[in-house]
């Protein structure tokens, strides 16, 4: 394919200019802002458009070309291809117009081509969109500085790989690859599927927790209910029992009251029915022999007093002394009358038998006087004892001690039992005077308690010992088991009020989860396809770029470098003397070179059998004078069409051909 | 004579929000109460006389014991007019939930239970039936075989059912206007369906759903409110009042011819007006770059706004397969497996997977 002729009617600060090209080498002339750049576009706008992404341009396509007087884009370009020539005519003006926006005529066979074909000229003719139109046949300076020889070679990777300088495919694939791990991987921290499944993870526990929460609340709720009637019965049983003790105490007081008036009365009763027979208790009778004296007493019973006794068995022994006396005396008179009369006949011995016995006899007389005398003070004491017996008979009242006797046993037993009588008496006085004390305090007490009137009671029974302790008891225990029931509750409440909030959270969480899972799958999509794009390039592109570009570079440098090892990641070795060296060490001169065969290379190979204008614009502008004369060689040599703008002389001598000049503009 | 009514169901007081970051949820769940004290107060303004509560007050398991005393509050509130509720299948009457509420029960409230039963009302001659949901699910139709008496006395009911064509069976109490045009019914509540969408008619009975009276999701989108009106013998009179604290709106808007951010953002905010509302607006079409969903529903400033991102990038599939580059290659599988997609989610995947890449290339290399 081979332009022949441009003409630009108005684009960008061109106006009115038309442009003849040979097939050969062609050079475009001009100082800066000639409008060497326009013109490129202008061919790349004719044959795309000027809806075109301008790469990281800032300005759009329209906003940089558009002329600024107002006219439209307008221009023609004619072409030959296959034999054929066409003259493709396009207007594009800042809002989109009614028209046609481009005509294409076959010159040749003078038929207008189809708006099909019009609409997709560029690609229909050179195969390609309009990125890669301008990725591959456009080549321009590389604006590369001579020691970023690395960023260079980067590039050469980057293009082998990718077809783009730009982007390599390991890039890409490791920036999926990242975005893959940080969605997935268990390994990192941040993880964004990991950490949202184990949010979720703890969101079902937790609402499986409190997923019973409701029954376990009715459950409590239930048991609270129970709780409180429970303690309400409690409380009914104690209030009952209370009244129950109150009325059994105000019973008992009552009866308490009561037997203390009874006994009360009972005390005074038997006061006074022991006053009554202590009074029945006469002893006045007695009261003589109350009186007797001890003396008069002995008196009475001087018979029976030892002294009695005495002077009786005296009187008896003296009576019988006496008696003995007296048959003494009769002896001894005898026997001194025997004796005296014996004596009569002489005998001294009767003599003095006369003179005892009538001594003894004597004596016996005396001792019977004597006796006779004590006997008679007997008799006359005891007359005298008799007669003051007697007395005392009298003035006791009685007739004898006998009766004395049984009338003081009379009176004793009268008297003990009069003393017994007040005693009792005493103790009754003393049973009342507590009874009453007694009494009254009650009475005091139960003023106090029950005002002025005692109150009527039935009987009750008394409630059970300890009952009531117990129901105050239940009463506690219950209050306790309601607090920390109600606590339980409440805790649980909490609880259960945080599911609906949880239950929301873990719908959420599992629509993200969901939502990075597709993303996910979307990423290994990517990838994929990727991958095996990247592997039906290396194994098609790569190995013929090799090829190709290690040709051309032997080419371009005059065969300085013939031979050329490119492997798949197109790391460049290069045969120089005899080795082959890494292509790091390529001077800067080389590798632009070396870029240059490359972008050559991929021409070739996506044009295969096609032969496409290549477009430069000051491609050449870092070679030197030897580079640059053999850059210029191959060119003349190439035998396609080369359109080469320079704004320096010396590239636009060395290549020669067709040479216009672009005058700056008016 | 006619009776005034008030017409409110689906409450779902205390349920599920779901679409929403946790704080505007919690904001959300207390405007579901403060809306119902507004039908409440509502109906004190125009002194109605019956309120029928069609169902679904809350939902079984998640009402509070805040919550619970607050709606025992509302129904006090009401008083004297009279207030019959006939449970539905979210808030069964058998459910804990009613417990809470029928301790304090006020007298002028009444639950409705399993069998259609009625209470009458001499001295505004009306007549209100109503029955409810024992549990989760009502297969048989409750309305069948049922005709009120026709007499002087107006004849309500209150019934949480779904309304079916006859010979489609439903599990929430199918509710056939075969067996409505034979109830005899002056106007019958209906509460299920959460949007109202007019008074019906079946054989001279008129029924209605009246929806729910604040939305609950994006699912319930538009006004919501209640009914109020008059009921007489053979004439119904019911207006659908809005009563909602704010709305739900579903957008989708193309910005195909957006061309920057600015633009994007600016067509976004030109839909979506209400700054009280609730929105999620889906962004269609193409797009050169990622529009800014979260500037963007920043800048709509309303109550919640959420923005999705449904754009393609720019690109022509055909035209970048003919690169010979990686990115060309790449593009003739995509479009390969497209045109052999056989499953609508693969090829939706494939094609998310492609704007990736694309993007991808498009930066450099970075995502």
């Amino acid at each position: 394919m081979v332009i022949n002729r441009i003409y630009i009617k108005s684009f960008g600060g061109i106006s009115d200019r038309e442009i003849l090209l040979h097939p050969g080498c062609n050079v475009i002339y001009g100082e800066n802002e000639a409008g060497k750049s326009t013109l490129l576009s202008f061919i790349r706008f004719m044959f795309y458009g000027a809806k075109l992404k301008k790469g990281n341009d800032l300005l759009g396509f329209k906003e940089r070309y558009l002329p600024w007087d107002g006219n439209p884009m307008e221009g023609e370009i004619e072409y030959s291809i296959d034999g054929n020539v066409y003259a493709a005519v396009r207007r594009v003006g800042a809002r989109a117009g009614r028209g046609k926006e481009i005509t294409v005529v076959n010159k040749t066979t003078g038929e207008e081509m189809d708006q099909d074909y019009c609409k997709e000229l560029g690609y229909r003719l050179f195969g390609m969109g309009d990125e890669a139109f301008i990725r591959t046949l456009f080549i321009t300076a590389n604006a590369i500085s001579p020691d970023k020889e690395g960023e260079l070679l980067g590039r050469l990777s980057n293009l082998a790989d990718t077809g783009e300088e730009d982007v390599s495919y390991t890039k890409i694939n490791g920036a999926l690859s990242e975005e893959i791990a940080s969605l997935t991987s268990t390994r990192r921290s941040g993880a964004v599927i990991p950490a949202l499944q184990r949010e979720e993870a703890t969101l079902v526990q937790e609402m499986e927790e409190n997923g019973q929460i409701a029954d376990i609340l009715e459950e409590k709720r239930n048991q609270l209910a129970r709780a409180q009637e429970d303690y309400h019965r409690a409380g009914q049983e104690k209030k009952r029992l209370d009244e129950q003790g109150r009325n059994a105490r105000a019973v008992l007081d009552v009866k308490g009251y009561h037997e203390a008036e009874q006994a009360l009365e009972q005390a005074r009763t038997a006061l006074l029915q022991e006053r009554e027979s202590l009074s029945k208790i006469d002893l006045s009778p007695y009261e003589k022999i109350a009186e007797a004296t001890p003396e008069q007493e002995q008196i009475l019973f001087a018979g029976d007093t030892a002294r009695e006794n005495e002077m009786r068995t005296r009187k008896i022994l003296l009576c019988d002394k006496r008696d003995t006396c007296r048959k003494l005396k009769v002896i001894f008179a005898i026997i001194a009358g025997a004796a005296l009369i014996a004596s009569c006949l002489g005998w001294w011995l009767f003599w003095l038998i006369t003179v005892i016995m009538g001594g003894m006899f004597f004596y016996e007389i005396y001792a019977g006087e004597q006796l006779d005398k004590q006997i008679a003070s007997i008799e006359q004491e005891e007359n005298r004892a008799q007669q003051k017996r007697t007395e005392v008979l009298q003035t006791l009242g009685v007739v004898s001690a006998e009766e004395y006797r049984s009338l003081q046993r009379e009176y004793n037993e009268k008297k003990s039992c009069y003393e017994k009588n007040a005693y009792r008496v005493q103790l009754c006085e003393k049973a009342f005077a507590q009874k009453k004390a007694a009494f009254e305090e009650i009475a005091k007490v139960m003023a106090e308690r029950y005002g002025e009137e005692i109150p009527e009671v039935a009987d009750v029974t008394l409630p059970e010992e300890g009952a009531a302790e117990n129901a105050a008891r239940a009463m506690v225990e219950g209050s306790a088991r309601i607090a920390s029931l109600e606590g339980e509750i409440v805790h649980l409440q909490e609880k259960a009020d945080r599911f609906v909030a949880c239950a929301e959270r873990l719908d959420e969480v599992r629509e993200r989860i969901s939502e990075a899972k597709e993303r996910e799958m979307v990423l290994q999509t990517a990838k994929e396809f990727l991958e095996q794009a990247y592997e039906e390039l290396k194994a098609n592109f790569a190995p013929a770029l090799a090829n190709k570009t290690a040709q051309l570079f032997a080419a371009v440098t005059n065969g300085k470098y013939g031979e050329l090892l490119v492997n798949d990641e197109f790391e460049v070795k290069i045969k120089s003397d005899g080795n082959y060296r890494d292509a790091k060490f390529l001077s800067s001169g080389a590798f632009e070179q070396l870029y240059f065969s490359l972008r050559l290379g991929i021409i070739e190979i996506i044009a295969q059998n096609q032969s496409f204008p290549l477009m430069m614009d000051d491609a050449f502008i870092t070679f030197d004078d030897q580079r640059l004369a053999q850059a210029a060689e191959f060119l003349r040599q190439y035998g396609k069409q080369v359109i080469f703008c320079t704004c320096h002389a010396r590239e636009a001598e060395k290549i020669g051909g067709n040479t216009i000049a672009l005058g700056k503009r008016e | 004579m006619s009776v005034s009514v008030l017409h409110v169901a689906d409450l779902h007081l205390d349920s599920k929000i779901a679409g929403l970051d946790t704080d505007r949820r919690q904001v959300r769940r207390q405007e579901l109460k403060e809306s119902f004290a507004r039908v409440c107060s509502l109906a004190k303004e125009r002194a109605v006389q019956i309120v029928l509560i069609a169902g679904d007050m809350f939902d079984g398991d998640t009402i509070t014991r805040d919550t619970a005393a607050f709606v025992v509050a509302q129904l006090e509130s009401l008083a004297p007019a009279r207030v019959f509720i006939s449970p539905g299948n979210h808030d069964p009457y058998t459910v804990g939930g009613w417990r809470a509420i029928r301790e304090n029960l006020p007298e002028h409230v009444t639950i409705f239970e399993e069998k259609i039963s009625c209470v009458e009302l001499p001295d505004l001659g009306v007549r209100v039936y109503g029955a409810g949901f024992s549990g989760g699910f009502i297969n048989h139709p409750v309305l069948d075989g049922f005709s009120a008496p026709q007499d002087d006395m107006i004849n309500l009911m209150v019934l949480h059912g779904e309304v079916c064509t006859p010979g489609v069976e439903s599990s929430y109490n199918p509710v056939y206007p075969g067996d409505i045009a034979k109830s005899g019914l002056d106007y019958l509540a209906l509460g299920h369906v959460h949007t109202h969408d007019g008074l019906h008619q079946a054989g001279g009975v008129c029924y209605a759903y009246a929806g729910t009276h604040e939305g609950h999701g994006f699912d319930e989108c538009g006004d919501k409110g209640v009914l109020i009106g008059e009921v007489d013998k053979g004439r119904v009179r019911m207006e659908f009042i809005p009563t909602c604290l704010r709305r739900y709106h579903r957008l989708e808007l193309d910005i195909t011819d957006c061309a920057t951010a600015a633009d994007m953002t600016a067509r976004v905010c030109a839909a979506a007006e209400e700054k009280r509302d609730l929105y999620r607006i889906y962004l269609d079409g193409t797009a050169e770059m990622a529009p800014p969903t979260v500037a963007i529903a920043e800048a709509v400033g309303a109550f919640a706004c959420e923005v999705i991102d449904r754009t393609r990038p720019r690109y022509d599939l055909n035209a970048l397969a003919a690169d010979y580059s990686l990115k060309g290659i790449f593009a003739r599988n995509v479009r390969s497996a497209l045109e052999n997609a056989t499953d609508a989610q693969e090829a939706e995947r494939v094609r998310k997977a492609c704007d990736l890449v694309l993007r991808i290339f498009d930066k450099g290399g970075a995502l």
